[in-house]
């Protein structure tokens, strides 16, 4: 069965209102696409054949991306290119798919992912930045966690945030982070959000959180 | 922007992609080329709705008009309902995000009495006035169809207008005469009077109901020169009416996330109990070239991975194998899953079965509807109890171990042995099982009976029965559960006893009835069909607010001579022929389908033409 599939990496983006749709409904809406585009995807070999789909990092409810992974596998050689538009002329508005390639990197591969915030102009979130330079000079930065093995745990993320950056454009405030991702060690922006906001007991006005980036240890593009 | 501050706010509630829009197959249009906009409401949450297949036809079909723009509405689940208060949102469609109070049309569909609370809601997050009298411009206009439409008394007072029967021609119909009438700057009254003239149009302003002395009607008199009496409106060949090429494909999992063929509509069998089994008679059907053309082109539009057929009664199309093998062969070849509901078990052979072995099916599910023959007969549900085993006998060869029942309690002429009935059935199901020497290996039988309360609705042979009171159903449910032997292979479910009276009352209920929603809904009732949200105690306060009570038009038996609420609507389905239906119930005797032969129901006389096209 292997020998007649040709793994295909795409990466995509998910914005706008898209990104109301969860990770759950994103598979499925996935799923219906490449019907749609009558794309000769392979399907799982057992009694219940499936899509093959893999999302190597989910991405929150919420949160936009422009830098969105998923594995899927053809039965047929089409060109890349064509993968690709006849993909996208099936996606609903808010998902495109930016590139369509050969999977180089595996998925154990990945260990960090960057995020940018905007933080817009309003009273609601007068010094922001401020706040954001206190919180991330922390020598210990303690948030709970839940793990489905261990319950509630209390773990220290400073390591965890590889870089940052606050600046400001359009009169907004932006946060540039990088933080761990992939099986080692994963933290979600929202963790780090929510500790920022129980810090200071705030709640922030219409933040937007986008993923940029995937990124290898090596700081190579996860591709 | 009303859709960005939506976009703010949403992620606070649950679901939020019922509210945001953006959906595949979603119909956006420049709103400066339009000349009539319609908000479709379902007065339910999005999952719901968006699973309901009427709302697909209608939208597609006034959306296929360029210069009519339909859009979706949904009942806000309470979180957002509260959301939207608070931040002034008013209802808006999900396709452009303007409130539905510009619109010209305001249209509700009305599947189920529970419904009704949630329609004056939406009228009230519309910012739209909820009384139909307080409304005095020309839009929106408030319309509402769908089968509880049958009865709409209980809504005269908030609609506008109803429409009657099946919506592709009249929904046109109506928006044209709007649009000529806008153009002439009509006024209100100037518009529903000239709609009134339309066939299927009933403007309940314009008829005067009086009451005799004991509640019951004594008069409805129609004025505006509106018709004494409103005929419903049907589709007459099923092969050419419109039939969407594709649905909008919901992002969040809705209750049947699927695509959806209509294979028939009406139903040959004239089960006494069963409203929709009248209402949407005569029986027509889709031809299987039809049927499998449009399956393809769904599937293929949507790329649903599942796609079903949706009828009363599947099972009596007359060409169902030719139909079910072309669908079996499109749908294993595209990985599709075809799910068969409503198959009758009186027709369920070998054959068929080894064809629907063939697509993935996790159980099977039968509705015998009552526990012996006898009530069976009354109720004109021509299943007997060999044909139930002998089902159940080829199922079980084919490997099914789970079996699902649907039964009723509390129907006309039932007794304690009729109850006894349900339990002795299904254990004679579980010892079938285990007397197989070939039954699935190493495998239990369950059995899940699921019991209804009957309700009586309007146009059906029971219209005239009383419903049980809620002790009596209470009692006979209690010694339904304390007739099972077998516990660990039989499991039983129902209603909310106080929810079915409620129904009764609803589906049977007057213009009186009107002000008993208003003031329910102002009590805080809302989604009355959530077990969670439903609230019987306020419902009972809001019925003797009105100084009305629920047992007058739930369990008080009609006479056949008396005025009902519904009389002036015609359903095709003649009044002497439920009252001869109701005498042939009482004396257990049966009516053969109209297969079989003409039980001269009204309808093919009012239609000009025999039932099944020739």
């Amino acid at each position: 069965m292997e020998d007649n599939r040709i793994h295909v990496r795409a990466i995509f983006s998910k914005k706008g209102r898209a990104k109301f749709i969860s990770h759950l409904d994103l598979l499925r809406c996935i799923q219906r696409s490449m019907k749609r585009a009558k794309l000769p995807v392979w399907y799982t070999q057992g009694f219940n054949p499936r899509v093959y789909l893999m999302f190597p990092l989910a991405l929150s409810l919420g949160l936009s991306s422009s830098y969105e992974v998923m594995d899927f596998s053809v039965t047929e050689n089409i060109p890349f290119e064509e993968i690709k538009e006849r993909f996208n002329n099936a996606l609903p508005e808010g998902l495109r798919i930016e590139k369509i390639t050969a999977p180089i990197k595996k998925h154990t591969e990945i260990a960090y992912a960057e995020y940018v915030l905007t933080f817009p102009d309003v009273s609601e979130n007068s010094g922001i930045k401020e706040k954001l330079y206190e919180f991330l000079s922390l020598p210990i930065i303690n948030v709970e966690k839940f793990s489905k093995k261990k319950g509630n745990i209390t773990t220290d993320i400073k390591n965890d945030i590889a870089d940052y950056r606050i600046f400001e454009s359009d009169g907004n405030v932006n946060l540039y982070i990088k933080l761990s991702a992939g099986t080692e060690r994963n933290i979600g922006i929202n963790t780090v959000t929510d500790a920022f906001k129980k810090a200071y007991g705030i709640e922030f006005f219409d933040l937007s959180i986008e993923r940029t980036k995937i990124l290898c240890e090596n700081n190579e593009d996860f591709i | 922007m009303l859709q960005e501050k939506i976009e703010q706010l949403v992620l606070n509630v649950t679901k939020p992609a019922r509210y945001t829009g953006g959906e595949f197959g979603s119909v956006i249009k420049d709103k400066s080329k339009v000349d009539v906009r319609f908000a479709f409401c379902f007065p339910d949450v999005y999952d719901v709705g968006m699973s309901h297949l009427g709302m697909k036809i209608l939208y597609s079909l006034k959306n296929a008009r360029e210069n009519f723009w339909c859009e979706r509405v949904f009942a806000p689940w309470p979180d957002f309902e509260k959301v939207m208060r608070e931040n002034d949102i008013p209802l808006y469609g999900l396709e452009s995000f303007e409130p539905i109070k510009d619109f010209d049309f305001i249209g509700f569909t009305l599947q189920y009495e529970l419904s009704y609370t949630n329609v004056l809601n939406m009228l009230d997050l519309s910012g739209v006035p909820v009384l139909a009298k307080d409304r005095h411009e020309l839009s929106p206009i408030v319309i509402a169809g769908g089968p509880c439409v049958c009865n709409p008394e209980p809504l005269a007072d908030f609609i506008d207008i109803f429409v009657l029967g099946e919506g592709e021609e009249l929904n046109l119909e109506l928006m044209d005469l709007y649009l000529e009438m806008k153009k002439l700057k009509a006024s209100k009254e100037e518009f529903l009077t000239a709609a009134s003239k339309i066939e299927g149009v009933y403007v309940p302003s314009f008829y005067d109901v009086l009451y005799n002395d004991d509640g019951t009607i004594k008069s409805v008199t129609p004025s505006h020169g509106a018709p004494a009496v409103i005929k419903k409106r049907i589709i007459k060949d099923m092969d050419k009416v419109f039939y969407p090429k594709d649905f909008v494909v919901p992002f969040t999992e809705t209750v049947h996330d699927r695509a959806v063929v209509e294979v028939l509509r009406g139903c040959i069998r004239g089960c006494r109990f069963c409203q929709a089994g009248f209402i949407y008679r005569p029986f027509r059907e889709k031809s299987s070239e039809t049927i499998f053309e449009e399956a393809k082109a769904l599937c293929e539009s949507t790329g649903y991975e599942e796609v079903s057929l949706s009828s009363l009664s599947t099972s009596d199309h007359s060409d169902i194998s030719t139909m079910l093998n072309t669908l079996i062969d499109y749908t294993e070849n595209e990985k599709v899953n075809l799910s068969l509901p409503s198959l009758r078990i009186d027709n369920f052979s070998e054959e068929l079965l080894e064809k629907i072995k063939k697509v993935r099916k996790s159980g099977l599910t039968f509705a015998p509807e009552a526990g012996t023959q006898r009530m069976r007969n009354v109720i004109n549900k021509n299943v007997d109890e060999e044909e139930i085993m002998s089902a159940c006998k080829i199922a079980f060869e084919g490997g099914y171990t789970t079996v699902k029942l649907y039964f009723m309690l509390g129907l006309p002429t039932e007794t304690d042995e009729d109850i006894v009935g349900i339990a002795e059935t299904a254990e004679r199901i579980v010892n079938l099982f285990y007397s197989m020497p070939n039954r699935p290996r190493g495998k239990h039988i369950q059995i899940s009976i699921s019991v209804a309360t009957f309700v009586p609705k309007p146009f059906t042979p029971f219209e005239f029965e009383p419903q049980d009171t809620v002790s009596e159903i209470e009692r006979k449910q209690h010694l339904l559960l304390s007739s099972i032997k077998s516990r660990k292979n039989i499991s039983v479910s129902w209603h909310k006893v106080n929810v079915s009276i409620l129904e009764a009352a609803l589906a049977k209920g007057d213009r009186r009835i009107g002000d008993v929603i208003y003031k329910a809904w102002k009590k805080g009732c809302i989604f009355d069909s959530w077990d969670e949200f439903y609230n019987f105690s306020k419902w009972q306060e809001s019925f003797s607010d009105s100084s009305l009570t629920m047992e007058f038009y739930a369990n008080r038996k009609l006479r056949y001579d008396e005025v009902f609420p519904w009389d002036h609507l015609d359903y095709l389905v003649s009044k002497e022929f439920f009252i001869k239906e109701n005498k042939k119930a009482k004396m257990s005797e049966t009516t053969p389908n109209c297969r079989l032969e003409c039980s001269a129901c009204g309808v093919s006389k009012k239609t000009g033409g025999a039932c099944f096209g020739g």
